[in-house]
């Protein structure tokens, strides 16, 4: 047996398995379930560390399972899936920690880490796929097992925020269904290749090769929650704090991003997107997401929504480096897909342990926080500085090479929508800042007393505390290289030096 | 040191500062360190957030001090601007906040253009991160716009300085006498490093530039005339002496090459010069303001207020006539009235000076507790630093001697006797200004607000949702279509197809 | 060959006893049913090494009885026994508490014998002979469910009667005009003769569309669905209206000459466009689980005509392997949506969907096997029912004018999502307590969601199996 080639299936099933047995557990089995989950994680880890020094040394992981006729299942470690499989497989590490925590006592707990890992699994196998028609069912996947999570709580509310994820999400799907299907009819599904594959259609398709990537573009927009598209994200924010720091960070945002970066790298490629004068259509998009993202979070007086409409406009961040079709801007958006999930994630988890532990969900509640939950405090203030992109955090890397891109791609106008950007993150979270650190402390709505120790919880402090030193190390230690630009970088080489 | 900044951010690169950066970053490091010795006993209140601001700002502001990069800079920058609003804020009521929150909009603002501006730049050396290379890549209005506003407005000269005379009053004095002191400096410091000498299009933009110079120190020493609070007074004597330096900045920039060198200690002597001069001012206000002093601290506030006014001996005297003399001999278009525009200017800042020693001596021995021994250290190694600068800051020593001469000496007291003689009459015939000029408020804490209300938008109330009417047509065609079309559709079916075989036999 | 002829035999053999021995019932026909499934997965496997057989029971050879045996028949041969299965197995598990009459036994034994009867052979009498007594058994496993049930049987008789006359009228005009019911033989006579297979061809359509339950004609099936047992609703929209299809699928890809099948092309695709639409739009609205299924059941079987429909006018192998494939899918997941919905109803007790709310908490087993079965309705990947739309999809799109079909095949895949998750979204409400005893056996769940699992194994399973049919 090849074991090489069997690698990524084993990142895959390292945690279905797990998931699949925790379905059928008591809840009461506190200890095997935790040890299941963990140990999925850290086995999964350890997997995704070996396969990235693979990947890093130029090796192939390549695994293929007979599917539909002409298009198999392909499982393909490459150097852009790593980014998002080491991505999701430690940020899975730290929410695993949190949800453990977060959930304690709380019904329905097996049923929730079972589609916990199914989650997982779809994302990493998202990730990993090798083809379109593979992508495509782990998008599918991906939704199903995402909705569970999402109307955890069985509250109305919640229900009605998962009916409206369906709806939304599963339209995408069929269209993504339909754009792929499309492709494949011209040429088949071959297996993601940088430069793309459709040129030899150009020629004579270029009609219908616009109107496979205006589909595929609509059925990943929903997920990545480009401007028409993204009504189902804010409503989503009622999930539990883990899944709506998963879901904003790593599974289903980032699930449409990073679909939009194949399509247009591995799929279309970059010449056959500038003959077929695609780009700008894309970079339109992203920058009224932008700017119609931070404009709304104004607006928010509900703290999961405000980080909720944030996500809108940062995700698009990653579509708009890409779209831009430039190397410089491509390393702005690549890398955005790692910062933007590291900072979001810390967000999410630092509003989490506020709603948790002293039960604050508006903005006027967060009033002398700070004092209350410092370390929490800090990680959210780290997060947020991250978001606006100040310098010394990571989001001020994501930035500066998006801008830098732009100006070199010939977008010159992208810089103002970044600016605007910027300075609207800035109106945004910088109030809360000063409502946690510089205002006294108001009574808490419903205080809990989690811990004699730490400020909450210790496994909820400690995700946000290692999530936003990771924002400040992926900010100062750059040059590194193990650092999500080091690895943009090697992406951004090996997509552009096809020939 | 270039081992270690592979692993920082893409181009980060340090240096040991030579030549005058070693005194810019001398003076920086030490009012740092006694706003601190000063801050030690004094800040009772919030102590944690006072530190934390403290240690963060001083950091960013050393930073930028030593990067040799765009992004390292940027860093220490930003760093430094935020971290300062937690000083700014310190106090925590309700002036504090407006001044804080204007500082911070401004700061941001400065930030995004600083931002853009930088990356511009950059852009056009094609990637080129190190401030060195900026130097041979000719700026665009755009940049040199983009600059001077993301700077200016930290380095707080007019027109940009309306957050200054806000900010310094409400931070803690040790704060405000890094604020005024050092942070500010670094703007111009920015300026400096970023706008490469002999571009054609700043060189073209020189006149103007020191047009806004020169009015910048006129403006902000009539206004501080205006004020009746000492740390307001001192604020606008920054935004006044900014003025000047941004003077000396205009004269780098406009000599030749050969004459850059000189330039630069100059621009250095006179950042110095006021740096020392202004924070020790400042520790002296807050002094004042709340302790009771002994008489020698009286010596300690008047020194820094004759240095302030350029009196012969004084550091002030030096970079003064070095400044003078720098623009007799500069290469700029000469500005009609110049020579009298400069005595006009330092007539004002005695006057000034007059005015913030009437302040002062209104509040002189008030009750209260006495100045900590710290806070008297560090107020103390201030002042005997700006006295000593004639000694220690070699470069401009000929100046200094030069500011000796006679004629000198007569051309740096005339004002400063007019001003007593003014300040005399005036206290004489107990002339007041009309209500509406005293302490002019400032419109920028209104746009402020209008700016705030902007982002923090009440949220409002959801319409009811209702049962649409098409509802309760569908439940009642269901109920037709499920029980009563069903035979007739039956017996249509069979007759149809009855026909059909009678049609078939037929 | 005389595996598959046993295979025959078997159910009709525990039919006859099982109503001699009344009392053992249950177990001789579930016995009969475990017992075809080893037998018609070695005939499948042979026939699939060897080529298909022909069946010569009578030594002429032109006899009444050329039955023929081929991969196709092999593998819905299968199905149709692996279902059967299930649902007996599921009816076993819990019969004497769902109060299910003995009758169901032998009734639902006959309905195998005559399924395989119709799939075996290849003429005209025959079918009409099996599908007759296919369609008064079904009403007899209608009117199992008691005297509410009296109405929707009659009507449910009356017009499978009218139904089975029109496919009379039609077998009979074409014997009179070839002199045959032989398909094979008809095919030649039409292919050579000058006569007008024409009226005989619609009537039989007619028929067929009748009896399974086509748009605009299915009027009748909601009703019957409502009020029939579970197990009877699963055989029902499992097997029963599938023969009619099959039917409809053989006498038109075998009988239409050309310009027949132009005009045939036209209709089918216009009446499965109306039934993806109007009947996903009547599941999206029903206010009650077994009738939204049920509406379901017209909407996919419009996948099945609008594969038709291409295929009359394409001719792609990919169309004809995904009409086959929209059977078998459908088959399964209505049988797995069938049984979970029965047992939950039985054990939550109600029969509105509100009885769903907190199903995931109360009965989860039960619950997975309705959405999973959904999510082969939908077309999710990687169940059959996205394997089947996959090639449909395909070819579709490269032949652009056929675009309307794919907005259709859009907004019924929509349609579908809808009803689907209108449903599984209600299980997720936090669940009310139950009663203390409240306890749902597994046993019937998990049979409830065997054929759910089986129809998203087609697709790990689909390069043979598209091998296996045809192409």
């Amino acid at each position: 047996m090849d074991w090489n080639s069997w690698l990524p299936l084993w990142i895959v099933l390292s945690s279905l398995l797990p998931g699949l047995l925790i379905f059928t557990l008591a809840e009461d089995r506190y200890v095997l379930r935790t040890s299941l989950n963990m140990g999925g994680v850290l086995l999964k880890l350890g997997l995704v560390g070996w396969m990235w020094q693979g990947v890093k040394a130029g090796q192939d992981y390549y695994f293929e399972l007979p599917f539909l006729p002409g298009a198999p299942l392909v499982l393909h470690g490459d150097a852009l899936s790593m980014q998002f499989v080491l991505l999701s497989s430690v940020l899975w590490c730290v929410t695993t920690l949190y949800a453990i925590g977060y959930l304690e006592g709380s019904p329905l707990r097996s049923r929730f880490f079972g589609y916990f890992n199914l989650c997982v699994s779809a994302t990493v196998g998202l990730a990993l796929s090798g083809n379109l028609v593979s992508f495509v069912l782990f998008y599918e996947l991906l939704t199903l097992a995402t909705f569970p999570l999402v109307v955890h709580r069985g509250t109305a509310a919640a229900l009605k925020a998962g009916r409206r994820y369906l709806a939304y999400t599963l339209t995408g799907g069929t269209v993504l269904l339909f754009g792929a299907a499309l492709l494949h009819s011209l040429i088949g599904s071959p297996v993601f290749m940088p430069g793309g594959y459709l040129q030899p259609l150009l020629a004579e398709h270029s009609g219908v090769l616009t109107l496979a990537f205006v589909l595929l573009i609509a059925g990943l927009g929903v997920k990545a929650a480009l401007l028409p598209l993204h009504g189902w994200l804010p409503e989503a924010m009622v999930a539990p704090a883990p899944v709506s720091a998963l879901l904003h960070a790593v599974a289903v945002v980032k699930a449409g991003a990073f679909g939009i970066v194949r399509v247009v790298y591995d799929v279309f490629g970059v010449e056959v997107m500038q003959q077929l004068d695609l780009g700008w259509l894309l970079v339109v998009l992203a920058s009224s997401t932008i700017l119609y993202g931070s404009w709304r979070a104004l607006q928010q007086q509900d703290l999961k929504r405000r980080l909720a409409y944030s996500t809108v406009s940062q995700v698009s961040y990653v579509t708009l480096g890409v779209a831009m079709l430039g190397p410089v801007a491509a390393i702005g958006g690549l890398v955005h897909l790692v910062h933007q999930g590291v900072m979001k994630i810390t967000l999410f988890f630092c509003a989490g342990n506020f709603a948790e532990t002293l039960g604050i969900h508006k903005i006027q509640e967060l009033n002398g926080v700070g004092r209350r939950m410092p370390l929490s405090s800090t990680a959210f203030t780290l997060g947020a500085a991250g978001m606006i992109g100040l310098p010394a955090t990571a989001g001020m890397l994501s930035k500066w090479y998006l801008a830098t891109g732009a100006l070199e791609a010939g977008y010159p106008w992208v810089l103002l929508v970044l600016l605007g950007s910027s300075a609207m993150n800035a109106m945004y979270f910088l109030p809360l800042l000063y409502r946690i650190w510089f205002l006294p402390a108001a009574p808490w709505p419903q205080e809990r007393v989690l811990s004699n120790r730490f400020e909450t919880h210790w496994m909820l402090l400690l995700p946000p505390v290692l999530t936003a030193a990771l924002v400040l190390l992926m900010g100062l230690l750059a040059g590194t290289d193990i650092s999500p630009l080091s690895w943009s970088k090697l992406i951004v080489e090996r997509e552009f030096s096809y020939d | 040191m270039t081992e270690w900044t592979l692993w920082l951010w893409p181009g980060a690169s340090y240096a040991l500062p030579q030549g005058p950066m070693v005194f810019w970053f001398g003076f920086s490091l030490l009012l740092w360190c006694c706003a601190a010795l000063y801050s030690m006993q004094t800040i009772q209140s919030r102590k944690t957030l006072y530190w934390i601001s403290f240690v963060l700002a001083m950091l960013g502001n050393l930073q930028l001090l030593l990067a040799q990069d765009v992004l390292g800079f940027y860093l220490g920058f930003a760093l430094m601007s935020l971290s300062a609003y937690g000083l700014v804020i310190h106090r925590g009521d309700k002036t504090a906040r407006q001044a804080g929150r204007l500082y911070l909009q401004l700061a941001i603002l400065g930030e995004l253009l600083l931002f853009a501006g930088l990356l511009l730049r950059v852009d056009a050396a094609e990637g080129a991160l190190l401030i060195a290379n900026l130097q041979t890549i000719e700026l665009t209005p755009l940049t040199l716009t983009l600059l001077l506003l993301g700077l200016g407005l930290k380095a707080g000269f007019f027109p940009l300085h309306i957050w200054l005379p806000l900010a310094h009053p409400a931070a803690p004095v040790a704060a405000s006498a890094v604020l005024s002191g050092a942070m500010i400096k670094a703007g111009l410091l920015g300026l400096w490093q970023f706008l490469p000498a002999q571009d054609p299009l700043l060189v073209s933009w020189l006149p103007g530039l020191a047009l806004l110079a020169l009015g910048s120190a006129l403006f902000g020493a009539l206004i501080a005339l205006l004020h009746q609070s000492s740390k307001v007074v001192l604020a606008y004597s920054s935004v006044s002496q900014m003025g000047y330096m941004l003077l000396a900045l205009v004269l780098y920039w406009a000599s030749p090459p050969e004459l850059q060198t000189a330039a630069a200690w100059l621009l250095v002597g006179y950042c110095c010069h006021h740096a020392l001069l202004k924070s020790a001012l400042f520790l002296a206000a807050g002094s004042v303001n709340h302790y009771r002093l002994s008489t020698w601290h009286g010596a300690l506030l008047l020194w820094p207020l004759l240095s302030l006014v350029a009196l012969p001996f004084s550091s002030g005297a030096m970079v003064k006539y070095g400044l003078k003399q720098g623009l007799s001999e500069s290469s700029l278009p000469a500005l009609p009235l110049l020579d009298a525009l400069l005595a006009f200017g330092a007539l004002c800042t005695a006057l000034l000076a007059l005015h913030w020693l009437r302040l002062a001596k209104a509040q002189w021995q008030l009750p209260g507790p006495s100045l900590p021994g710290t806070a008297s250290l560090a107020w103390g190694i201030l002042v005997l630093a700006s006295l000593s600068m004639p000694g220690w800051f070699a470069a401009l020593r000929p100046q200094w001697l030069a500011s000796l001469s006679f004629s000198a000496v007569l051309a740096a007291l005339w004002p400063v006797a007019l001003a007593l003689l003014l300040h005399w009459g005036w206290q004489r015939s107990g002339w007041q200004l009309a209500a509406a000029w005293q302490q002019p408020r400032s419109p920028a804490l209104g746009w402020s607000l209008w700016l705030k209300a902007g982002y923090q938008s009440r949220s409002r109330a959801l319409p009811e949702l209702r049962l649409p009417a098409w509802r309760q047509s569908e439940r009642w065609l269901n109920r037709r279509l499920a029980t009563e079309s069903l035979l007739p559709g039956v017996c249509a079916l069979l007759l149809s197809l009855l026909l059909l075989l009678w049609l078939l036999s037929g | 060959m005389s595996l598959v002829l046993v295979a025959l035999a078997l159910p009709l053999l525990a039919a006859v006893l099982a109503l001699c021995w009344r009392r053992q019932a249950a177990w001789l026909v579930w016995l009969a049913a475990l017992l075809n499934l080893p037998l018609l997965a070695v005939a499948l496997w042979q026939v699939v090494t060897s080529g298909s057989q022909p069946l010569l029971l009578s030594s002429t050879e032109t006899g009444l009885l050329n039955w023929q045996l081929t991969p196709l028949t092999a593998l819905l041969m299968l199905l149709v026994a692996s279902i059967h299965f299930l649902v007996a197995s599921y009816s076993l598990s819990q019969w004497r508490f769902a109060g299910l009459s003995l009758y169901f036994w032998p009734l639902a034994a006959l309905v195998q014998s005559l399924f395989f009867v119709l799939l075996l052979s290849a003429d005209l009498l025959f079918w009409y002979l099996s599908m007759e007594l296919l369609g008064l058994v079904a009403v007899a496993l209608v009117l199992l469910a008691g005297k509410k049930a009296w109405q929707a049987a009659l009507r449910y008789l009356l017009l499978s009667l009218a139904g089975s006359l029109c496919f009379l009228l039609g077998v009979a005009l074409l014997y009179t005009q070839y002199g045959s019911f032989a398909l094979s033989e008809l095919t030649l006579g039409i292919a050579e003769s000058s006569g007008d297979p024409r009226l005989a061809l619609w009537l039989m359509t007619l028929g067929l569309m009748l009896k399974a339950a086509l748009w605009p004609l299915h009027w009748w099936l909601p009703a019957a669905h409502l009020v029939a047992p579970a197990a009877v609703s699963a055989l029902h929209a499992g097997l029963i209206i599938k023969a009619p299809l099959f039917l409809l699928w053989m006498l038109w890809s075998q009988l239409a000459t050309p310009a027949i099948a132009e005009v045939g092309s036209v209709w089918f695709l216009l009446t499965g466009s109306l039934a993806l639409l109007a009947g996903g739009w009547s599941a999206l609205r029903a206010p009650l689980p077994k009738l939204m299924i049920a509406h379901s059941t017209v909407a996919q079987l419009g996948y099945g005509l609008l594969a038709l429909g291409l295929m009359l006018s394409l001719a792609e192998p990919a169309l004809e392997q995904a009409f086959w494939l929209f059977i078998m899918a459908h088959a399964l997941a209505k049988a797995a949506a069938f049984l979970a919905i029965g047992e939950m109803q039985l054990r939550l007790g109600g029969k509105r969907l509100t009885t769903f709310r907190g199903a995931s908490q109360t009965m989860p087993l039960a619950m997975f096997a309705l959405a999973v079965a959904g999510g082969s309705l939908i077309g999710l990947p990687p169940s059959g029912g996205f394997l089947a739309k996959w090639q449909l999809l395909v070819p579709l799109w490269q032949q652009s004018q056929y675009w309307p079909v794919l907005l259709v095949i859009l907004l019924g895949t929509l349609l579908s999502a809808g009803y689907v998750f209108r449903l599984v979204v209600l299980a997720f409400y936090r669940a009310r307590p139950r009663p203390a005893g409240f306890k749902a056996p597994v046993l019937p769940q998990w049979l409830a969601l065997m054929p759910a699992l089986l129809v998203w194994g087609l697709a790990l399973f689909s390069l043979p199996l598209l091998h296996w049919l045809g192409g």
